[in-house]
């Protein structure tokens, strides 16, 4: 579905990414984790061209996201839904209003047939109450809910989460969880998620991918993932208390 | 991106277009009257004072109408009305778009492909470069009669005599040419803004920096503009 | 900012009502600064001059010193440069009206001035074309007639003349001194004393035409008396006003030329006495800033 070939990507004097290669197969919820600062975010850009890769190319399907230009890249970014860190709402809408933007841009659908199917996806996301609310009225929690109802309201094909659960309390982290896994399997969407939240990376993913250095160190569903015995992603397993022995939803061992 | 923002102004009178539109001259028109209207009578009220006292010691002093209209019209109503639009408006919109970019909401919207110049710059942008000649003729208005108020207190020109003289030398194109000056002063305030909003860095730090930026710049612009400007029009 | 659809109809009132009002304010300020008075008719004057040392729209044109009007528009034809006045009130021309540019100040800027003519002429038929004249620049003028006051004392005009005067004069009195002449004679010899004494004795025996005069014979007197009628005659024909020089004394024309240009040149002498405070007042301000 989305696939990275040799992509290099230099921010400053860094690269961030070297080289990358990584492929992510359709239906999947494909999770990329690793420390801060390692070029998860970087990554997930690239897939919808916000950034442009100085060496190698992006493919979506049979599409090359990295030429794309124009209309081209209008139709490839229209297959994708994305969640934003912050969730990245205008911040002079309502949540309402926020959800029904992209419909309002690019369909001829009345305003009664909007309404209808905003608050349809805002009781996806179990906040329909909030439509008339500005942004700044909800909670993290809650605008990352109004977000996701954004990102999913024009049915994409994928859906990129940029850290779903940064910023959150674990309660609410799970709930978000939850509503990912609960998406792709009402909706059939590919799912890409970058965290460094790893509970939540192997509560919902198909497949885990760590990023080192700008290079994939690790690819693996959740079981082998844990059990791994790359230094890096032991490391980072051992840093969220995360042992071989326990599995992972069992108490953590402190 | 001012130009490309050019492109988008006939989207302004668009439904889903016009709403925004409109907030934003609520925003750069009527929230800035107040100001403005401080400024505007005490710019009035000063230029008529000084040249007052000056033209008193040759008996001239019922000439302040010309002065004070003449200098309002020309040069002070356009000036005085960027430089308060640009430090609170402009300077709101640096980092109003500066805050959007840093928490990704353009990024939203270049994912959405709802191009952010149409949204973003083109209201803002057709807001200030409508309002600004608009609230330019309010500076003067105010200005004017401040300068008469003070014609009329301080320095025994009675509002007759004042606005008497007024019109014997004011034209139309001094009036005119302000009204141009300002709309100019608003594009480049809007332009500015936008840009250095768009430009604003990671954090908090780049949105402060984008609307320092934004200030000093328009106001650099403002005034070299503001003097080619009559250079043009004024030979 | 979120708005209730209460709050955005208020935002479309305010911000309408707003751009109203200033178009309106705009609209009445334009009326104001046109200086066109909408609601009274305005009345227009093609007048062709030469040139107009430019003369540019929008000048102002005054009637016995009082602004009237503006100079509308100026266009450049064959037969000169048409000017479309357009004034607050009617000016009736009258043949011996006079329509010209005035330089406004020393530091530029100009207006029309009309005369109309006095009251006595006939007025301007209609139809006429009125004819304007250019710019007197009245310190080029004020030059020109320094310069040929200048040249007639030094160039062997007046100044030579009186020297040539002088030198006869002296010639003459020497000449007297010396005797020569028959004055001269008269003051040193007494020959002509002699004759006059014998003269006179003729005189009393009524000999030749002065004897005859004072003798009873009146000839002479009959002479005499037809001549002085003769003379009469002449001076009544001079004052009837019939040939040139009865013209001179008679027709007033001339001396009304010269007055006008008198009054030309007082009416100079007072565009720039006005101009002074303009000027002052432009100083002042361009100090000002």
């Amino acid at each position: 579905m989305i696939r990275f070939e040799k992509v290099t990507k230099r921010l400053g004097r860094r690269n961030v990414l070297d080289e990358l290669d990584m492929e992510i197969r359709p239906g999947e919820t494909f999770v990329i984790c690793g420390p801060s600062g390692m070029g998860k975010s970087v990554t997930l850009k690239h897939m919808v061209r916000l950034l442009t890769p100085d060496k190698g190319r992006v493919w979506v399907g049979d599409a090359c996201v990295s030429e794309a230009r124009g209309r081209d890249l209008e139709k490839i970014r229209s297959r994708f839904g994305v969640l934003f860190q912050g969730g990245a709402l205008l911040q002079w809408l309502t949540a309402g209003e926020n959800v029904a933007l992209p419909l309002r841009e690019h369909t001829q659908m009345s305003d009664e047939e909007i309404e209808a199917l905003v608050r349809e996806k805002l009781r996806l996301v179990e906040l329909e109450d909030a439509y008339d609310k500005a942004p700044s009225d909800l909670s993290g929690g809650m605008r990352k809910r109004v977000a996701l109802a954004r990102a999913i309201i024009t049915q994409p094909e994928i859906i990129l989460y940029d850290e779903p659960t940064s910023g959150l309390d674990p309660v609410t982290s799970r709930t978000i969880d939850t509503l990912i896994d609960n998406l792709r399997r009402q909706l059939g969407v590919t799912s890409v998620v970058v965290t460094h939240d790893l509970h939540s990376a192997l509560a919902i993913g198909s497949r885990i991918a760590m990023l080192h250095n700008g290079k994939v160190v690790e690819v693996s569903a959740p079981d082998e993932f844990i059990k791994s015995d790359n230094e890096v992603v032991r490391g980072f397993l051992d840093a969220q208390y995360i042992t071989r022995r326990g599995h992972w939803e069992e108490e953590p061992t402190k | 991106m001012s130009l490309e923002a050019l492109l988008f102004i006939p989207t302004a009178f668009s439904k889903r277009s016009r709403q925004e539109v409109l907030n934003q001259c609520y925003v750069t028109g009527i929230k800035s009257l107040a100001v403005i209207s401080v400024v505007a009578a005490f710019t009035g009220m000063i230029l008529a004072l000084q040249t007052g006292l000056e033209l008193r010691r040759f008996g001239l002093q019922q000439n302040i109408g010309t002065a004070v209209t003449v200098v309002m019209l020309r040069e002070m109503g356009p000036f005085m009305t960027a430089l308060i639009i640009a430090a609170s408006v402009g300077s709101a919109i640096a980092a109003q778009v500066g805050t959007m970019v840093v928490s990704e909401e353009v990024s939203a919207l270049e994912i959405m492909s709802i191009n952010p110049v149409r949204f973003i710059v083109m209201p803002r942008l057709f807001a200030l470069a409508l309002m600004m000649p608009l609230l330019a003729v309010y500076t003067n208005i105010l200005g004017i009669l401040g300068g008469a108020v003070v014609g009329a207190t301080q320095l025994q020109v009675s509002f007759q005599a004042y606005f008497d003289n007024a019109r014997l030398y004011a034209e139309n194109k001094d009036l005119y040419v302000g009204l141009v000056k300002a709309f100019v002063f608003g594009v480049v305030i809007a332009t500015t803004a936008c840009h250095q909003g768009f430009s604003a860095s990671e954090g908090a730090v780049g949105v402060g920096q984008a609307t320092r930026r934004t200030v000093i710049i328009s106001f650099l612009v403002i005034l070299v503009l503001g003097y080619m400007l009559t250079r043009v029009f004024y030979r | 900012m979120k708005r209730t659809r209460v709050q955005q109809l208020s935002v479309e009132v305010v911000v309408g009502f707003f751009v109203m009002m200033i178009l309106l304010a705009l609209g009445t300020f334009t009326i104001i600064l046109s200086q066109d008075n909408l609601f009274s008719t305005q009345h227009n004057l093609t007048v062709v001059f030469d040139q107009v040392t430019g003369l540019i729209k929008g000048d102002k044109v005054y009637v016995k010193g009082v602004d009237v009007g503006r100079v509308k528009s100026l266009q450049v034809q064959r037969d000169g440069v048409h000017a479309l006045l357009t004034m607050d009130y009617p000016v009736e021309l009258r043949e011996d009206y006079r329509i010209s540019v005035v330089p406004s100040s020393v530091l530029g800027g100009k207006f029309v001035e009309i005369r109309e003519g006095s009251d006595d002429r006939p007025p301007l038929p209609e139809g006429t074309t009125v004819r304007g004249q250019g710019p007197a620049d009245f310190i080029a003028e004020l030059t020109e007639g320094v310069k040929a006051v200048r040249e007639s004392l030094e160039g062997g005009g007046v100044l030579g003349n009186l020297e040539e005067t002088m030198a006869n004069l002296k010639e003459l009195t020497q000449r007297l001194r010396d005797g020569e002449g028959t004055i001269g004679k008269l003051l040193t010899e007494d020959a002509l004393y002699t004759n006059l004494l014998a003269v006179s004795a003729r005189l009393e025996q009524g000999q030749g035409t002065l004897g005859k005069l004072l003798s009873p014979d009146d000839t002479l007197y009959q002479d005499l008396s037809a001549t002085v009628a003769a003379l009469k005659e002449t001076a009544e024909t001079v004052n009837r006003g019939e040939g040139t020089l009865g013209k001179l004394i008679k027709d007033d024309g001339v001396y009304k030329q010269v007055d006008g240009l008198m009054g030309e040149i007082r009416a100079a002498v007072d565009d720039l006495r006005e101009t002074t405070p303009v000027v002052s007042f432009s100083s002042i301000f361009f100090g000002a800033f």
